[in-house]
């Protein structure tokens, strides 16, 4: 019933999501032979979870815990069980999930479906390396159990498959072992992207989480002012592990589109800046360190009216920086500054999903206001930069690249095809699969 | 420890006030038609922080079972300090007007159970000089009109049977009549959902709070007890012209 049809709110489409609770019920709809959709919470930005043709299923309701072995960590839960009510239940046993993106309101097949990575995907890789099972529900040949060892192939091209292979039913996680619920998290600071390729090298060793924000307003060709935050979990047994608690605020209406302008958005990363300025350490909650925008419900209601795009990348290794950095200065020099610009590497673990994202190199998201042609235009001169540094996008965040850059970035598509149920489909892949 | 007893548990507003119990730590013992999805949620319940859950298959119109049923969770559970009754249909109100089989299970599974099984669980409360029985009725019970009447009128059958037992069961026994609003659950799957629509997340949280508060009648949410009084104040007159 949420209001939105997906993060980015670029669209004023309304749509009804069909919700589920049993697996019997999900049989009954999946026997209309209309196509569909299956999304989650709806938290990817542009369009790979909903079809504004056919029926959008929403696993919402589909949210039972089946097993939980507090001795070794393994969970088994229905795919719309949210990350927030895995948290809830695992943390206070000492678990914690082992790949987490940047909000807990996701379900687990959205994370399987998109393969999300975290600020850890230089330790753990994605989140599908940690599923040790899952079973699919597809329209041609009913449910299915598969496995690294089972249905293997099925698998690895679920696991990224961004909802296209099966529906999700039921998945099995290997939790991470946690010594306290704190985190002991170090925020430094750099003057350019030299000082950050440094300080990220050294720190990816001896750090489990790093993730670093950067001041778009700041970017020159010497100059790139940032803040990377590097993290480990707190490692004794005297901060006993309680219940995290929510603070909140709502975002109740949605705001006039001036709300967030680039001038406030300057001011605010100035300010950001400014306030760490010199390295800084703390203890902080995993709701603080994970899921700082969580703090905000609906924050996204903040960009106004015509929402906005994310666009994350990631670029090998050799040209990465250089590549990034050139993004940057096109968005300056085109008056088009990110409000908000996340940039992190990749680790060398590969991913076990066909169509994952991650791989090794740069991965940075940046936030635009949707100001129509100006922002799409920008966009796409961004595509050629990735395309020509054999660098990809992340579908997950993506509402606009055209269908050839997306078969470009991912030749695996064509062998991917054989796996697609064919009854499955989104406004995403409607759009690329051309 | 809360001894928790829920029937109609696979109910959508029911699993909600359910996992707050099962987050509170609580022991609870669930009833519904069907099996499996009672085997789902009771494991469901227990990861979730349930410190114990029973189940019981029951169609709670076999109203001859129902002391049976009373007398097993009396035995696994020692005595029951909170117990609610969620169960219901959303008859097909033009069928029910010409069908009087259709018409009658109705408004036993809308009504006459409800009030039975209320009734075996008061007379256990009143023995044990404590406990919480809260029923799920609705707004559509405070006035009939020509969409839903059948429904309405077993629900209104409900809401005035509570009233006496309140009454009855004071001051020991907290009764708690709960009149919900409209509420996207699987019973009003075919509705189209607009600004008067609730979620069973919102709906489960206010029942939790009335019961900790001993609440005689609650709306939910709130905004739900307004617009009765209104839909009550307007003369009959001027009511049986209008299409509701
Ligand atoms: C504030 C914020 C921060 C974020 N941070 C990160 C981050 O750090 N790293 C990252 O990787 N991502 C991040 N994301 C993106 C988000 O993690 C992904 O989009 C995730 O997939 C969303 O999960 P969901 O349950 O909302 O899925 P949806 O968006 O509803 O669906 C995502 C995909 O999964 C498919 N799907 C969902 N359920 C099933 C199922 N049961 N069976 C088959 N397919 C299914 C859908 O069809 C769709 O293709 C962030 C998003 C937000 C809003
Ligand atoms: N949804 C609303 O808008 C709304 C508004 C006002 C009041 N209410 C009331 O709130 C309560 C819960 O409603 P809901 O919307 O959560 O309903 P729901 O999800 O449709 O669930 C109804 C439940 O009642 C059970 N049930 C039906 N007949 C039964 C019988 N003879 N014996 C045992 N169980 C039986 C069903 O079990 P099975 O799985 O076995 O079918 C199901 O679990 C009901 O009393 C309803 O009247 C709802």
């Amino acid at each position: 019933m949420s209001g939105f049809i997906s993060w980015g709110k670029y669209s004023n489409h309304k749509l009804t999501p069909l919700e589920f609770y049993w697996e019997n019920e999900l049989i009954e709809i999946t026997k209309q032979n209309t196509p569909m959709n299956v999304s989650g919470l709806r938290r990817s930005y542009g369009d790979v979870c909903y079809t504004t043709m056919g029926t959008n299923l929403c696993t919402k309701r589909f949210s039972r815990f089946i097993q939980f072995d507090i001795k070794t960590g393994v969970l088994e839960c229905g795919s719309g069980v949210t990350l927030s009510d895995i948290n809830r239940v695992s943390v206070p046993c000492g678990w914690f999930i082992p790949v987490s993106p940047g909000t807990k309101h996701v379900s687990l097949g959205g994370m399987i479906a998109n393969d999300v990575h975290g600020k850890n995907h230089h330790k753990a890789g994605s989140f599908g390396n940690n599923i040790s099972e899952l079973t699919l529900y597809r329209s041609v040949d009913g449910k299915i159990l598969c496995s690294p060892t089972v249905n293997r192939e099925l698998f690895t091209n679920t696991i990224g498959g961004l909802g296209l292979t099966g529906v999700i039913v039921n998945a099995t996680v290997q939790l991470k072992k946690i010594a306290s619920n704190t985190l002991f998290v170090e925020d430094i600071p750099f003057q350019n992207l030299t000082q950050y390729e440094e300080i990220t090298a050294e720190s990816d060793t001896s750090f489990e989480y790093t993730v670093a924000w950067i001041n778009a307003h700041s970017i020159s060709n010497t100059t790139c002012h940032g803040i990377l935050s590097r993290a480990n979990y707190v490692d004794t047994r005297a901060n006993h592990l309680s219940k995290a608690t929510d603070v909140r605020l709502r975002v109740p209406v949605t705001a006039p589109n001036f709300f967030l302008n680039s001038f406030l958005m300057k001011l605010f990363n100035h300010s950001y800046y400014l306030a760490h300025k010199n390295k800084t350490e703390a203890i902080k909650t995993i709701d603080a360190f994970f899921y700082p925008l969580d703090k905000v419900d609906d924050w996204n209601k903040l960009y106004g009216k015509r929402g906005f795009f994310q666009y994350q990348c990631v670029v090998p290794m050799r040209s990465g920086i250089a590549v990034i950095k050139e993004l940057l200065l096109w968005a300056k020099k085109q008056g088009q500054i990110p409000y908000l610009s996340v940039l992190k590497k990749f680790g060398a673990t590969p991913a076990v999903g066909i169509m994952s994202f991650p791989m090794p190199g740069y991965t940075i998201a940046l936030d635009f206001p949707n100001n129509g042609k100006r922002t799409l235009q920008l966009l796409n001169e961004f595509d050629r930069i990735i395309l020509q540094a054999n660098g990809r996008l992340y579908p997950a965040k993506d509402a606009r690249m055209a269908p050839s850059t997306f078969q470009i970035m991912y030749p695996q598509f064509t062998s991917f095809k054989q796996y697609l149920d064919p009854q499955l489909t989104s406004d995403f892949w409607r759009r690329v699969s051309v | 420890m809360t001894n928790v007893v829920v029937l109609g548990a696979t109910s959508g507003i029911a699993i909600e006030l359910l996992r707050i119990f099962a987050s509170e730590g609580c022991s609870l013992y669930i009833a519904a038609r069907n099996p499996s999805r009672l085997v789902e949620l009771t494991q469901d319940l227990l990861i979730r922080g349930a410190s114990a859950t029973y189940s019981y298959c029951v169609d709670i119109n076999n109203i001859s079972q129902l002391q049976l049923m009373i007398n097993t969770i009396k035995t696994t559970m020692g005595h029951i300090d909170i117990a609610i009754i969620a169960h219901g249909t959303l008859p097909d109100q033009l069928r029910a007007e010409i069908d009087m089989d259709y018409m009658l299970t109705e408004l036993n599974t809308n009504g006459i159970s409800t009030i039975a099984i209320a009734s075996l669980l008061a007379n256990e409360m009143q023995s044990q000089k404590y406990g919480s029985l809260c029923v799920i009725s609705s707004v559509a019970g405070d006035r009939g009109r020509k969409s839903n009447y059948i429904y309405g009128a077993a629900k209104s059958a409900v809401s005035v049977y509570m009233q006496g037992l309140r009454n009855r069961l004071y001051p020991n026994i907290h009764v708690l009549t709960v009149k919900p609003g409209f509420v996207d659950t699987p019973m009003t799957r075919r509705f189209k959902k607009g600004i008067l629509w609730s979620t069973p997340e919102k709906v489960a949280r206010d029942i939790r709070r009335a019961i900790d508060k001993r609440k005689d009648i609650l709306y939910t949410p709130w905004f739900w007890k307004w617009i009765m009084v209104i839909i009550k104040l307007l003369p009959e007159y001027l009511f049986k012209r209008l299409s509701l």
